[in-house]
């Protein structure tokens, strides 16, 4: 198309709210994070530089919250990407349209319920050591009650349900619609060539996958590295010997609870680069061929 | 005959699996219902299953002690707006990026797909200065505001009106239809499945927000829906029947349009998945 | 569709015009945090204050406890849309004060808290020698014990008269199913009192963790017997566990003394409306109110107490006059004796803990009163930290080694921790 200053147009008061909106937000974040900062004094803020940033090394809550955190994006995002492809597989494999719609439906519920909700019935449904049905229900089995919340070593993978329960919905979708934009006629090659359903899988499903599984990957990573609401109900203050804290929840302890907020801006801009560095790379490793 | 029985069994053997795993699966919405009909000391209990008698104590509290009607219009008229703006915002940009060429077009580009990556934390703090240095402080617009424009929105429009043919947008100019016209009628029409992906994804983004109403708004009556919840939890309070029954209140209206409109949702999705 | 978006945009307008209303008379801006008994007494009193000042009209807002420290902060951060008067807990309160968000307590005020107030009550709101905000009640989480009458009626055992007595009590009936307890013998650890009883337990032996500088020290003999005496009764004799810590079980300390599911806990008065509102249980006929014996026989029973809630003024209020006279209105002995009842609260003022009508309408805080004389003001910190690092060091050690030398290297770990940690104000 011709030139013009319609796309200048358009584009100045969307570029203007995005700059206020999250650009300005942002470098404010890092001039805070340069200060001694309380913004309840009007005095007082003063430069500290790199200090904050500084004392993240060596701090033994940081060093906690950070290790936390990788390890649950880590293993939040494999067990989500292994759970809902494989249900996707099989529903797929489910020839009947109308059973199918019904638990994708079903399995979608959780996610259009906001986090804090579910956290909150998980926390006093769900996880009670006492009363909560997961006992309730593993009793049948000869279990023992668990203390979900209370146990250092149990907490993280309570939390890992709770937000695999709130979360799989979204990533079963995508992958269903992923499954059934291949072709069948690869699958009907692959068959007539002899391949067994999980060489097919591997072979032909997961390669001509690959554009839905970067996407899936990225979006499921992005929103992991942020997830707040269950830690924060489930784990306040990082639970028991601090299991459950992980940077976003140690970013509003310090911030709003300690009134440091030059600290927690250091914090929060260091969870800002991990998310580009981690997202990077897994750009990186899953670059493939689009299209078919 | 032999492979139409197999497939038969293969379709039940699944059909049985997945109805337990569902039933199982929704056993934490069965919980909220059931807990949000018993009675206090019931629920404290929690020996029981079913209520030993349904009763409306707890939601009758709810009403009672929240303006819940308020936070019901609230989280309604804010998300619609940000929905309907957003929509507008992300379909006229998505045009631009993809049906001209200008000049700094990539690097704005590029700048909008960064700001995607920027976790709420870290512009947190700073977002609240600005907003009450813009006066929005305890006002509904700052939830508004903020949210009007977003890279995901811009992008899923993008891709989808790249596909448009050049072809048509340019016999359509020839016609001699404006930049606007154009947008709207040859665009817009062409791009409805990615509209309400992203419209769904907005409003649910927005009515589920937790922490910019915690932060933005002091005035009680201005907050949102989900900010009922923590009006029953807090550590002091062991009101959990109340608690369950906010957080049905707080689920049902989402939750009822999702099954209203879950062909439209589910199509929505997957098209974002395919761009 | 744009006339979907005007119509949106004026009912939004109209909706957050709405406190604009009334004229003529002065708005005073009035938050606290959310409790049943609490927020019913206040309402109270200000339709009496309203009534006996008609030019002022009170705007009752009232805030999740667990939302209400951010609520406060961001909402001074927030200049003139801020409330003027604050509920704000003794806890927090050194943050803010030390800020200079907060009004100053008027001369003369001052003076009358100064002397008629007990010092816990009033440490948290000093700073740099002048006061900022007035007391509502004397936070307590040590000396009094909500017992369980029907459980220990059942055991045919009489309250124990001695700390000792109580732990052995607790051992022979509490038990144990997996990592869940049916039966607590005896809740002494949660968010509140865990910390109060290990303070307690330090200056009871005649220990001293507060250092002149206000920061505080754990490396002591004291505080190693304080510290392995609370961890042996959870990990050795297993009377109690931590979920009233960690939330692991929905349930608070008091409630499982509700449910018959613990013979009884360490508690402030104010759970005393709790059980008798929420869960219709009478005192003396389901539960007890008695005196915590001390730790030691023959010793002061000396503890450590917060600043507990008190109402401040916002410095950038507009109605400063309005907002203090409202202040004031509340502190007054006769009024705060009304409410202090009401609320379940131990009074802040000597004054009206001395007042028969107080313990008239309060019969059950008699095991409390006596034992004020002994108290002292925990520390000029945010008690939030302090309570943080104890929870997690008190759990660790009951999961892990507790042997002394491993207790010993927690607390000076915790020592340290704190240092960098906790603002000393």
């Amino acid at each position: 198309m011709k030139r013009t200053i319609f796309p200048y147009l358009v584009l100045a008061p969307l570029i203007l709210l995005l700059i206020v909106f999250l650009v300005l937000p942002i470098l404010g974040s890092f001039v805070i994070s340069l200060l001694d900062y309380n913004p309840l004094r009007e005095t007082g803020n003063t430069f500290i530089w790199f200090d904050n940033f500084k004392r993240l090394l060596g701090n033994e809550l940081f060093g906690i919250s950070f290790k936390n955190t990788l390890t649950y994006v880590f293993i939040m995002v494999s067990i989500n990407l292994v759970v809902t492809l494989l249900i996707a597989q099989l529903l797929t494999t489910l020839s009947s349209n109308k059973w199918r719609s019904l638990f994708r439906v079903l399995l979608f519920m959780p996610c259009v319920a906001p986090l804090a909700a579910v956290s909150v019935i998980w926390q006093k449904g769900i996880l009670p050591t006492k009363g909560g049905l997961l006992n309730i229900f593993l009793s049948n089995f000869g279990v023992a009650p668990i203390n979900w919340l209370g146990n250092a070593s149990v907490l993280m993978p309570s939390l890992l349900i709770v937000s695999l329960w709130a979360d799989i919905g979204y990533n079963i979708i995508l992958f269903i619609s992923g499954l059934q934009g291949i072709p069948q006629d690869y699958m009907d090659a692959a068959k007539i060539d002899g391949a067994g359903p999980i060489r097919r899988f591997w072979q032909v499903t997961f390669p001509l996958l690959g554009r839905t599984f970067s996407y899936v990957t990225a979006m499921t990573l992005i929103s992991q590295f942020q997830a707040f609401a269950q830690f924060s109900i489930l784990a306040p203050g990082g639970g028991i010997a601090r299991a459950g804290y992980v940077l976003s929840t140690y970013i509003y302890d310090m911030g709003f609870g300690n009134k440091d907020m030059g600290f927690a801006s250091a914090i929060s801009l260091t969870l800002f680069l991990v998310i580009l560095v981690v997202t990077l790379i897994q750009q990186r490793v899953n670059r493939v061929d689009w299209g078919y | 005959m032999r492979k139409w029985t197999r497939k038969t069994t293969v379709d039940l053997v699944l059909i049985v699996f997945f109805s337990v795993f569902c039933l199982v699966f929704m056993m934490p919405y069965v919980r909220m219902i059931l807990d949000s009909f018993k009675t206090r000391v019931e629920v404290m209990k929690a020996n029981t299953f079913f209520p030993s008698k349904f009763i409306l104590d707890n939601y009758q509290s709810v009403f009672e002690k929240t303006p819940i009607w308020n936070w019901f219009l609230n989280s309604l008229c804010t998300s619609t707006l940000v929905t309907v703006v957003m929509l507008f915002t992300s379909s006229i940009a998505g045009f631009v990026f993809a049906k001209y060429s200008f000049k700094g077009k990539q690097v704005i580009f590029w700048f909008i797909m960064a700001t995607m990556m920027v976790p709420a934390q870290t512009t947190m703090i700073p977002s609240f200065l600005i907003i009450q240095r813009l006066g929005l402080y305890d006002n509904l617009f700052a939830l508004v505001v903020p949210s009007l424009v977003g890279g995901f929105g811009i992008f899923l429009c993008r891709q989808f009106i790249e596909d448009i043919p050049d072809s048509m947008v340019e016999a359509a100019s020839i016609d001699g239809a404006g930049h606007m016209r154009i947008y709207f009628q040859v665009i817009l029409p062409l791009i409805k499945p990615a509209l309400s992906a992203l419209a769904i994804f907005t409003f649910l983004g927005k009515w589920n927000d937790y922490l910019n109403p915690l932060l933005y708004l002091s005035d009680t009556r201005r907050m949102t829906m989900p900010l009922a919840l923590s009006f029953f939890t807090s550590q002091r309070q062991s009101d959990i029947g109340a608690v369950m029954a906010a957080a049905t209140l707080v689920m049902l209206p989402v939750t009822a349009v999702f099954l209203a409109f879950q062909k439209q949702f589910v199509r929505g999705i997957s098209i974002t998945g395919m761009k | 569709m744009k006339k979907l978006l005007s119509l949106f945009l004026v009912l939004m307008l109209l909706l957050s015009a709405l406190p604009a209303l009334g004229e003529g008379v002065t708005t005073v801006k009035f938050w606290t945090h959310i409790n049943e008994a609490w927020n019913a007494s206040y309402e109270g009193l200000i339709a009496e204050f309203e009534a006996a000042n008609p030019d002022i009209k009170i705007d009752y807002q009232r805030f999740p406890y667990d939302e209400f420290e951010a609520k406060i902060q961001t909402s001074l951060m927030a200049g003139s849309a801020a409330a003027d008067v604050y509920e704000v807990w003794g806890g927090w309160m050194l943050d803010f004060a030390s800020q200079g968000v907060l009004s100053e307590t008027p001369a003369q005020f001052a003076a009358d808290l100064e002397n008629d107030a007990y010092p816990p009550v009033l440490g948290a709101l000093k700073h740099d020698g002048k006061y900022y905000g007035a007391p509502v009640e004397f936070n307590i989480e040590h000396g009094a014990m909500i017992m369980n009458k029907k459980l220990w009626e059942q055991s045919g055992m009489p309250y124990p008269t001695t700390w000792n007595e109580l732990i052995e009590d607790a051992k022979k009936v509490a038990v144990q199913d997996g990592e869940a307890m049916t039966m607590r013998g005896f809740g002494y650890a949660n968010g509140d009192t865990l910390i109060a009883n290990f303070l307690a337990l330090i200056l009871q032996q005649g220990g001293q963790y507060l250092k002149e500088d206000g920061s505080v020290d754990f490396n002591t003999p004291e505080a190693l017997k304080a510290m392995s005496m609370l961890v042996g009764y959870t990990a050795d004799d297993h009377i109690n566990n931590f979920d009233a810590i960690t939330n692991g079980d929905v349930q608070g300390d008091h409630i499982m003394v509700a449910l018959d599911e613990s013979y009884g806990c360490i508690r402030g008065p104010w759970v005393i409306s709790d059980l008798e509102q929420t869960y219709g249980l009478v005192m003396g006929v389901d539960f007890d109110y008695i005196g915590q014996p001390p730790f030691f026989e023959g010793v002061e029973q000396k503890f450590a107490a917060e600043t507990g809630w008190s109402l401040c003024v916002a410095k950038n209020s507009t109605v400063q006059d309005a907002a203090w006279r409202f202040v004031e209105f509340l502190n007054q002995p006769d009024v705060l004796v009304r409410h202090n009842i009401a609320c379940a609260q131990v009074p802040p003022r000597k004054s009206v803990a001395a007042d028969p009508a107080y313990l008239a309408g309060a019969p059950y805080m008699a095991p409390l009163l006596d034992k004020l004389q002994y108290s002292e003001f925990i520390g000029p910190f945010n008690t939030d930290i302090i309570k943080s690092y104890m929870n997690q060091t008190f759990m660790a050690l009951c999961s892990g080694d507790h042997s002394e030398e491993a207790v010993k290297a927690a607390l000076a770990k915790m020592t340290e921790d704190l240092a960098q940690n906790m603002k000393i104000y």
